[in-house]
Formats: structure tokens, sequence, C-alpha cells
């Protein structure tokens, strides 16, 4: 029992460390960080989208390892690093020179979060076709992850 | 005027008909695929890729297609522009059996901004999945800039397909002119009094061989080696 509170004690400051962790990163990793996982998440979804659209063949090994690792990625969840003071580039420093996001995500956080949530659903989505194993579904779901990339691109990523 | 009935003359050639209209369909597809996105836009790529063919068909058709074709024969000087524009403005009667002085210059400005809406689509990128296939050649910077201007062309594409559109129907309804069905049969109604002017129609062999020299160049330039997965 002792030892289940010391756990339970060691968890829950575990938790709200990081928590804090990530209300003060700094807003240049902060902007590090999103641009990092997004440009894996394009990296992974790459190929996959590549193969729904038959531009390559469908290779059933790849697409699922990459749709995995994108379920893997995403689950790192960018939003969170869109922290205050990091809808512009830190002046001087030498990373992340630029930032895309638009001022919206911190003026409108309920629509910028559904355009998350419906990403990770699509993603989910994806990771379980990928997981059935079933191809036409696989395809599918695939067109839908990258057209909730994208509604959540035009709305929050600057034009350039 | 004149009160007689009209006469007919022939004055757009199949080769324009068809781009004219082909163009519309491609048009409409490319804005539906590019604004769905997914997997559509495997489909927003081969419809840009089509008008490419078109438009560059179209503009050696300019040079040595048929007399309403060419450029040379409906880029006409400020002078005759405003002429006209002054003709519409006080409903004088005009007539040119190919474009008027107005519309020839809205066509090359059009096909202009159809050019570079294909242009800068073959080197943009979409921070998702699609790449242009000339991507590979220029920086990501360079890439973005040229994103961003498909996105507004396209904007201004729109008006200017607007504008196009209001002028036909300006001219139908204001003018008593259906453009619409000679851009379908080839065919106006020329009223008897308005001179006629010899128009000369190129060899439609001419036009499809043009046609077939621009889609492969088109498929020379777009074919490029897709890097392999991991
Ligand atoms: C919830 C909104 C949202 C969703 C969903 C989303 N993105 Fe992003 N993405 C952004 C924002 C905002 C930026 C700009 C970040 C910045 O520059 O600070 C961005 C930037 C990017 C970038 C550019 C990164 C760089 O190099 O700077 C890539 C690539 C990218 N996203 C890929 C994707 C892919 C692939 C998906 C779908 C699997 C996706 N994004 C889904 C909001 C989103």
């Amino acid at each position: 029992m002792k030892n289940f509170v010391k756990f339970g004690t060691a968890l829950a400051l575990a938790a709200g460390m990081s928590t804090i962790a990530y209300a003060q990163i700094k807003p240049e990793d902060a902007i590090r960080a999103r641009q990092s996982i997004m440009r894996v998440n394009a990296i992974n979804f790459g190929p996959v989208s590549a193969m729904a659209q038959e531009k390559i063949p469908f290779n059933k090994d790849i697409f699922v390892a990459n749709a995995l690792r994108l379920e893997s990625v995403w689950a790192m969840n960018p939003t969170r690093f869109f922290v205050p003071g990091s809808d512009k580039p830190v002046a001087g420093a030498r990373i992340a020179a630029f930032t895309d996001a638009n001022g919206e995500i911190w003026s409108q956080p309920e629509k910028f979060k559904a355009a998350y949530d419906k990403e990770t659903q699509e993603i989910g989505k994806l990771a379980a076709a990928a997981r059935s194993g079933d191809e036409k579904a696989m395809k599918a779901a695939a067109g839908d992850v990258g057209k909730a990339c994208k509604a959540c691109h035009d709305d929050f990523q600057v034009k350039k | 005027m004149d009160e007689r009935p009209p006469q007919s003359v022939r004055v757009w050639d199949l080769p324009v008909r068809v781009f004219h209209w082909l163009l519309v369909v491609l048009m409409t597809t490319s804005v539906v695929t590019g604004l769905v996105g997914g997997n559509a836009m495997v489909w927003h790529m081969r419809s840009g890729y089509a008008i490419l063919a078109l438009v560059l068909f179209r503009i050696v058709w300019g040079l040595v297609g048929s007399t309403t074709a060419r450029f040379a024969s409906f880029l006409y000087s400020p002078g005759r522009v405003f002429a006209f524009a002054k003709d519409l403005f006080l409903h004088r009667p005009a007539h040119y059996p190919g474009h008027n002085p107005l519309g020839g210059w809205m066509v090359l400005v059009l096909l202009l901004a159809v050019l570079f809406q294909v242009g800068s689509g073959l080197f943009a990128n979409d921070d998702i999945s699609t790449e242009g296939p000339l991507y590979r050649y220029i920086s990501k910077n360079l890439s973005d800039k040229l994103t961003g201007w498909h996105k507004l062309n396209i904007k201004i594409l729109f008006g200017l397909v607007a504008l196009h559109v209001v002028a036909v129907i300006y001219h139908w309804l204001g003018r008593g002119e259906n453009l619409v069905q000679a851009m379908f049969t080839g065919i106006r109604a020329w009223p008897s009094g308005a001179p006629v002017i010899a128009l000369r129609f190129s060899s439609l062999w001419l036009a499809l061989g043009l046609f077939v020299a621009a889609a492969i160049a088109v498929w020379l330039l777009v074919s490029q080696p897709v890097s392999q997965p991991i």
C-alpha cells in the first residue's frame, strides 16, 4: 500500500512536471518541435498517400509501416507546442527562424482543437485500416487523412 | 441599321472550340480537386498537365492557326480598343467576326493567367503529400513562394473568368449577340449590312499534329522519377 501511494505520488508529480515542462518550453524550441513533428508526419504520410493515389505501386509492408509511424508521431500532439509567445520567431534565435502559424490558432483555440481532433480521428482510422490489412480501406482512409491535414493548413498555416 | 434578316458566317474553327470547352471542363476539374484535396490531388495534377498541353497548343495555334485564332488578327491597337469601347458605350453597332478588340486582349490575359497557374503548380508543394513534378529542381523557399502565388493567382483567375462571363452575358442581353452558341457551333449570325471579312481556316490535321506534339512535350516535362519510399 505504502509503495502504491509512493508510486501514485511519483506519477502525479511526473504528470504535473510534464505539464509544467510544456508550459515553460521556450517559444523557439516549441516552434522547432511542432515544425519537426509536422515534417516527420509528412515524411511518413508521403508514401501512404502516393500509394493511395496509385502514384507508386502499392506495397503493403511499406504502407503499414508508414501509417503506424504516422500514428505514433501524431500521438505526440503537435498542437501542444503552440505556446504563448511562439506566434512569431524569436528575434535573433538561430533555430526556428520562421513560423507559418496563423494568429487564429490563438484567437480561435476551439476551432484549432477541432481540426486537431478531426485529424486524430482520421489517423486512428488509417491505422485501424492498416492493421486490418484491407487495401481499399487503407487507401480511402489515407485520402481522409490528407483532407484533414489540408483543412487545418487552409485555416491555420499562413499562406506564403 | 439594315432590316434584312441576318446571315450566318463561320467564325470559329473546330480546334478553337474544342480548346475552349475542354479548358472549361479541365479548369473546373482543377478547382474542384484542389479544393477537395486528399486522394483527388492526383487528378488535380493530371488536369493541370492537360491544361498545360492545351494552352501550349493554343499559343502555337495563335501563330499558325485559322484567321480568327491568330493573335495577330485579334490583338488590336489601343486606338481600336478605345474606339470599340466607345461604340459599346454609345450602343453603336460594331461587328467583328472573331474576338472584338476588348475580347482579344481578354483572351491573351486569360491565357497568360492560366499558363501562370499551371506553371506555378509544376513547382508547388502543399506540405502534405503533393509536389509538382519540377519541385525537385528549385529550393523549398522558392517553391513556397510559387505555391503562394498559385493560390493567389487562382483568385485572380476567378475574377477574370467572372469578367469574361459577364461580358458574354452583356453581348447577349445588351447587344443581341449569342456568343455562346457561336463557340459551340462555330457559326455566328452576321448582319447582312455588315462587311464580310474573308477568313481562312487552317488544316485540322495540322491542329491535331500540334496538339499531339504539345502533349508529348508536357509528358516529357512532367514524367520525373519518383523517389523510393522507406
Ligand atoms: C491542427 C492543425 C494541423 C493539422 C491537422 C496538420 N497540420 Fe501541418 N501544420 C500546421 C501548422 C499551424 C503549421 C505551421 C507551423 C509553424 O510553422 O510554426 C503546419 C506546418 C506543417 C508543415 C511544415 C513544417 C515545416 O517544415 O515548417 C508540414 C510538412 C506539415 N504541416 C504537414 C502536415 C501533415 C502531413 C499533416 C497531416 C497528417 C498535417 N500537417 C496536419 C497545422 C496542422
